[in-house]
């Protein structure tokens, strides 16, 4: 997974304090972690469908990722 | 079974499943130069916004019949997770150490045979949860947790729509996703006896 965020705008705060986030650097290179799970493990004796990980669409789980952001207009 | 479409051509509808979507969680304040922005990365999520409020609000975005006023337009979508049904029966859907939420547990099988919680989740009977199993798509069987609903930006979902976009819910299947949901918001809590 590239760590490299998506361009995103947010605006929050009265005028004084109105602020504009642009183009997301990453925090923490390692906080950027791969949330693939992978058979191993989250085995299961069961008819799991973990195994067939090669076409499946939502095998990942969430994950949290903190980035840092530069206020344009303080 | 939950049947779906795929047509990426389309607006944001309700019952639309997305990928990669983000949670802004908190916005912490370093100093008057920088910030820092928690957000947890939903791999999947599915609409439960009203239809005809999106339908409304898709105007905003075409060029050709932009409505006079704004009165119909929305700032946000409501969306819910979806969680992979191995890994949520094993409790450990927000257990990557970025979270660490260990959840409850459903023991599938008990003596060979499947046990009356996981009939209960699979058929649909608990309401918290929705269980979907996938057919006209390539999506493991996942489980909505109608507790875990966020909102999302419906600008930014729409800028980036063609990316994220997965598939539609068909119609019946959706409605019965939202109105589970809506079950389960306007249940009624009672204090537990003392």
């Amino acid at each position: 997974m590239s760590n490299k965020s998506t361009s995103y705008v947010a605006t929050e705060g009265t005028d004084s304090t109105k602020i504009e986030t642009l183009a997301f650097e990453s925090l923490k290179k390692e906080q950027i972690l791969k949330p693939l799970i992978s058979k191993s493990d989250y085995s299961d004796e069961s008819d799991s469908t973990l195994g067939n990980t090669s076409l499946k669409i939502g095998l990942s789980i969430p994950y949290k990722i903190l980035v840092k952001a530069k206020i344009i207009n303080g | 079974m939950v049947k779906v479409i795929i047509d990426i051509n389309r607006r944001i509808t309700q019952g639309d499943i997305y990928k990669n979507v983000d949670y802004i969680q908190q916005i912490e304040y370093v100093d008057n130069q920088e910030l820092i922005v928690h957000k947890i990365l939903f791999p999947l999520v599915v609409v439960l916004t009203q239809d005809c409020d999106l339908q409304q609000d898709s105007a905003y975005y075409d060029k050709e019949r932009t409505p006079s006023s704004n009165d119909k337009k929305l700032f946000s979508v409501i969306v819910a997770p979806l969680y992979n049904e191995d890994i949520f029966l094993q409790g450990q859907h927000l257990a990557h150490n970025s979270i660490g939420y260990q959840m409850r547990v459903f023991n599938k099988k008990r003596k060979g045979k499947l046990t009356s919680h996981y009939k209960s989740l699979i058929d649909n009977e608990i309401p918290r949860y929705h269980h979907m199993d996938f057919v006209g798509v390539n999506i493991v069987p996942s489980v909505i947790d109608f507790k875990h609903y966020f909102s999302v930006d419906i600008e930014n979902l729409n800028k980036n729509r063609r990316a994220k976009y997965v598939c539609s819910v068909k119609e019946l299947y959706r409605e019965q996703i939202t109105q589970r949901f809506a079950n389960f918001l306007s249940r009624i809590g009672l204090p537990n006896p003392e």
